[in-house]
């Protein structure tokens, strides 16, 4: 009697649980990275831009890089399938001088699919693609909702980075744009952390690029292994 | 509270006595109930204790003119208890028991899963005896009846019992072996689906976790329904060590999904959901190995148990009827036919047959049957029909006897095992003080929360008392059941441990040595007469004799294929012998005094010798001419001097007494190897004789028939009866020798030896375990640089440190009897 009143109430129990743990109502990562990230652009304040030309949103440090969100990562899909790197879904922008002073010789830049280098008017365009879907007509409202749409739809690409109490979206071969989890707790308000091995085969000494650091990073891999890789790191401070 | 208690009322002749005595109790402020049975005498009376005493009723009683006195029935109940897990269950139960009025004795043995109450029936109830093992948290089971049917029932409830364990681990595995591959592989970085990365979906990790640790800790639940009542009864038990270790990973745990929802994702890598689960798979898998192998350790009295038959054929006014066993009834003719057990003890009235007994006895030979001999149930009827009286049925078969007293001892405690149950009754609290103690050391000195509590899970986890619990009984239990194979039935756990002390055995000389049973060992004829010829004669004028001397020569006669004579007159000439006239022949036989009353000149010097050798020497003449002499003597058991060697080779003084002259009684030592010759002591001065040989130091053992020894059976430390069951020898022994082979001593001395290093092994084990566990536990190594103990590896530990135990004392079957 006992067991059969036990039985389906474990069941139900389990089954509860685990049925909670694929809501998406319980995607805290998710939620959270919404809410660290509007926190990231309000602190930003008119730093934060729409792109008319790129239908983008520009979110700029006080040193003037940028990285520009697409507004709706189905914009830049062809017919044929692949995508107009003109019009990136994530674009990172700086100055490409430190670079070249370092020996980056960009003709040397390896292709790699879903990213395209370009050098124009002595900013370095790290343009990156994350995919074809359609966002929301709202996403351009704001950076925030934008994100948002970003998060939604590349769910995947959004982890948690413990050892450096952030955020990140992977941007492809190892690249990623990091933001703090609490801005209050964290001098590292955002960093570009973008992977050294394309500026070495192009000739880069990546300890040489100023401004720039070339360290190891501890963090996990796609099973949660603890890995140290090597980054180059460009922190931002936006305060 | 309401008591119910019973008086027996003297001095009452009629019911109106007996209407006066209730009137006068009733009348009593307190008193709920009141009824007076004239017929039985007794007074029933509940009252409230509180106000009002026993003594008042009395008095009340005594006011009316009636006597009122304690009805006191002392009774002894063995209840099957289940839900026990360690010692700590068995001496929570022992103490609720004690507290009891009316309860004089309680013993939990943890091993056979019993508890053995001495109670007064009059104070107490049985059933109020069950309400207290229910309320200390445990299941009393319905009291066992030692039949056939009574086997298969807890065996089928032991092997149900077994099957829920197997289910149970088999439930919790099934979880736990992805939750710990969920948890240990986020942290090793083996494959897991990205769905289910701890880092980017915390809280779907968390609730797959907590989906698959609920099954686990629903397969565990009793842990916590017997560990918390524990607790709650403030008699923690080792399910409370596990509840409170298992419910402090998954509090924390669960206080860390909390956390996450509230965006700390670091506390991700907090969550300790794969500890619980796994402790409590390793914990079932360890009871469950545990129900197997503790079933194993009672095999021999279930075999017993189960030798019984389930019917008799019983002759009824000429016809076989087959009825159950329980309807056969003393004095009832039963018939049993080649091939079929014998169903009870009885006595043979017709047919000839061989009997193996060796399920009773031990001894491997059948034993031959014919009219008159006895029979005892559960031994296999080999090769011919014989119908037999039943003498005895149901409870006081030999059978029946053999499993009580196998099933007492078992039962019982050895003094041995009193350090251990001390120790067990403040194991539990001394844990949970040094598990907390230790985690608040580690938080003081820095340490994180979650150090801390792996400290606590780990030393809660790692303490197990069950292992300090099973130590002794469980070698108890192989150890007597090894014996009762043997025939050599060990009546307590005390004798058992104090059989391994023996330095000094005493054996009884007739009938115990010897074969108590005289027999012609020489005959010399004279010059002029033949061997066959004077021993015919001197047969046939015994042939009517009761004298166990002549008996004896009547059966050498007998067995030489001698052919007896007519015996034409006979006398008795009490004190000197006989005489008779056979085939005209006049025939003396007799002692030295009788011959010379006849003036028949012997030879002294041949009759002297012979004495010299322990023989009694018998002179025949014939016709007024001394014709020789036959020499009686109780002969020695073949296996006695191998015996004595054995226990020589023990390191054993032995001694004999008997009441023989010296020189009868040096002859007998001399061919047996005695040590010490107790000589000319008369059967009431044996115990005297047990008492100076205990004085001079020695631990003495008393080997005798258990009738005339009695007293020196009872004074030795360890009394020994040899013989084949005899109610006496029974009751007044501390171990019974089936057989009336000598070599059974040397056995049970061995047994006694190997049982309590056994349980030394086990308890050093057991002991070791938790002095070294512990402190690893709480984190010493860690201390001085080395690891931390992971509470799963403390859960294994312990699980097979009762499984270690169980397998040690299994290993007592292996025990051989010396040959």
């Amino acid at each position: 009697m006992k067991i059969r009143l036990i039985v389906p109430i474990v069941a139900a129990l389990a089954a509860i649980t685990i049925v909670l743990g694929s809501c998406a109502a319980t995607d805290v990562v998710a939620k959270v990275a919404n809410t660290s990230f509007k926190a990231v652009a309000d602190a930003s304040g008119d730093r934060v831009k729409w792109s008319e030309e790129d239908q983008a949103w520009v979110l700029g440090s006080p040193a003037g890089d940028t990285v520009a969100f697409s507004s709706d990562f189905a914009r830049n899909a062809s017919s044929g399938g692949m995508a107009d790197m003109d019009k990136p879904d994530v674009e990172f922008s700086f100055d490409a001088a430190p670079f070249v002073a370092a020996g980056l010789d960009v003709v040397k830049l390896p292709k790699i699919e879903g990213i395209k280098y370009e050098i124009d008017e002595g900013r370095f365009m790290y343009h990156f693609e994350l995919g074809s879907d359609k966002f929301s007509p709202d996403a351009k409202k704001s950076l925030e909702a934008t994100f948002a749409e970003l998060v939604r739809t590349q769910r995947a690409r959004v982890g948690y980075h413990e050892k450096l109490d952030h955020y990140g979206i992977k941007l492809g071969n190892g690249n990623m744009f990091e933001w703090a989890k609490d801005m209050s707790k964290n001098d590292k308000d955002i960093v570009w952390v973008l992977n050294p091995e394309p500026f070495i085969a192009a000739g880069v000494d990546p300890a040489k690029i100023q401004g720039w650091a070339f360290a190891k990073v501890e963090t996990k891999d796609d099973a949660g292994k603890t890995i140290f890789v090597d980054k180059l790191l460009k922190p931002f401070n936006l305060k | 509270m309401v008591t119910a208690t019973q008086l027996k009322i003297n001095g009452m002749t009629c019911a109106a006595c007996a209407q006066a005595s209730e009137r006068a109790v009733k009348k009593l402020p307190g008193v709920t109930e009141a009824s007076v049975n004239f017929s039985t005498e007794k007074l029933l009376v509940k009252f409230e204790a509180a106000s009002l005493s026993l003594e008042a009723i009395k008095a009340a009683v005594a006011k009316a003119g009636y006597e009122a006195v304690d009805d006191i029935v002392e009774k002894q109940v063995t209840i099957p208890v289940g839900g026990m897990t360690c010692a700590s269950c068995a001496a929570a139960i022992e103490r609720a028991l004690k507290k009891l009025p009316g309860v004089k004795t309680a013993s939990v043995n943890l091993a056979t899963e019993k508890a053995q109450v001495g109670y007064d029936s009059g104070t107490v109830r049985l059933s109020e005896i069950k309400q207290a093992i229910r309320k200390a948290g445990y299941e009393p089971l319905a009291i066992e009846a030692n039949t056939a049917q009574a086997v298969d029932e807890h065996k089928a409830a032991k092997e149900r019992e077994i099957r829920v364990l197997w289910t149970k681990f088999a439930i919790s595995a099934f979880f736990s072996i992805p939750l710990l591959y969920i948890a240990m592989g986020a942290m090793l970085g083996w494959p897991l689906p990205a769905a289910i990365n701890a880092m980017n979906y915390p809280l779907r990790y968390a609730f797959l976790e907590i989906g698959l640790v609920i099954p686990v800790i629903a397969a565990g639940y009793r842990f916590y329904v017997v560990g918390f009542k524990a607790i709650i009864h403030r008699s923690p038990n080792m399910d409370s060590l596990i509840a409170m270790g298992t419910s402090a990973a998954v509090i924390y745990s669960l206080w860390s999904v909390v956390a996450i929802m509230g965006g700390d994702f670091k506390l991700v890598g907090s969550l300790y959901f794969e500890t619980a689960g796994v402790i409590i798979t390793l914990i079932l898998l360890g009871k469950s190995l545990e129900a197997v192998t503790k079933g194993r350790t009672s095999e021999s009295i279930k075999r017993l148990m189960g030798l019984q038959p389930r019917t008799a054929t019983v002759i009824q006014d000429g016809a076989e009827l087959e009825i159950p066993i329980e309807e056969v009834e003393e004095g009832d003719v039963v018939m049993v036919r080649p091939g079929e057990k014998i169903p009870v003890d009885g006595e043979v009235l017709t047919g000839n047959t061989a009997i193996d007994e060796s399920m009773l006895t031990g001894e491997s030979m059948p034993v031959e049957k014919s009219t008159g001999d006895k029979v005892f149930g559960a031994s296999i009827n080999k090769n011919g029909a014989i119908t037999f009286r039943a003498t005895k049925v149901g409870a006081d078969t030999v059978l029946a006897r053999i499993i009580k007293l196998v099933e007492d001892a078992q039962g019982s405690k050895a003094p041995i095992a009193q350090m251990a149950d001390i120790v067990s009754g403040y194991f539990v609290p001394i844990v949970f003080a040094i598990a907390l103690l230790t985690a608040g050391t580690w938080l003081l000195l820095g340490h994180s929360v979650v150090f801390a509590l792996t400290v606590f899970v780990a030393v809660l986890t790692i303490a197990c008392p069950c292992a300090l619990g099973l130590a002794t009984p469980t070698a108890i239990m192989v150890g007597t059941g090894k014996g009762a194979e043997y025939g050599v039935l060990i009546k307590s756990g005390a004798a058992l441990e104090t059989a391994h002390k023996i330095n000094t055995i005493v054996f009884d000389k007739t009938g115990t040595i010897t074969k108590g049973r005289p027999e012609v060992t020489d005959i010399l004829p004279a010059a002029g007469f033949k061997e066959s010829e004077i021993l015919a004669l001197a047969a046939s004028a015994e042939k009517g004799s009761e004298h166990p001397l002549g008996e004896s020569i009547v059966r050498a006669a007998e067995e030489g294929g001698e052919i007896l004579f007519a015996v034409e007159d006979f006398i008795a000439v009490p004190g000197h012998g006989i005489a008779s006239t056979i085939g005209g022949r006049r025939v003396l036989l007799g002692n030295a005094r009788h011959m010379a009353a006849e003036k028949v000149a012997v030879d002294a010097q041949a009759a002297d010798a012979l004495a010299g050798e322990g023989k009694t020497p018998m002179f025949v003449a014939i016709d007024g001419r001394y014709a020789g002499i036959i020499a009686v003597a109780d002969v020695v058991k073949e296996s006695s001097a191998r015996a004595i060697a054995a226990l020589h080779g023990m390191g054993i003084e032995v001694a004999m007494i008997t009441g023989d002259a010296r020189k009868t009684a040096e002859a007998i030592a001399r061919k047996v190897g005695i040590d010490r010759i107790l000589a000319e002591v008369l059967p009431q001065d044996k115990a005297e004789e047990v008492k100076k040989l205990q004085a001079e130091g020695r631990k003495v053992a008393m080997v005798g028939d258990g009738i005339n020894d009695a007293p020196a059976l009872a004074q030795a430390d360890v009394g020994i009866a040899i013989g084949s069951g005899t109610d006496v020898a029974m009751e007044s022994a501390d171990i019974v020798l089936m057989r009336s082979d000598l070599m059974d001593v040397p056995t049970a001395i061995r047994l006694s030896k190997q049982v309590i290093r056994n349980i030394k092994q086990n308890l050093f084990w057991a002991f070791g375990y938790n002095v070294l566990g512990i402190p690893v536990a709480a984190g010493i190594l860690y201390a001085f640089g080395g690891p931390l103990l992971n509470p799963i590896i403390a859960a294994a530990a312990m699980s097979m440190s009762s499984v270690s135990v169980l397998t040690n004392a299994l290993r007592l079957k292996r025990f051989k009897a010396f040959n």
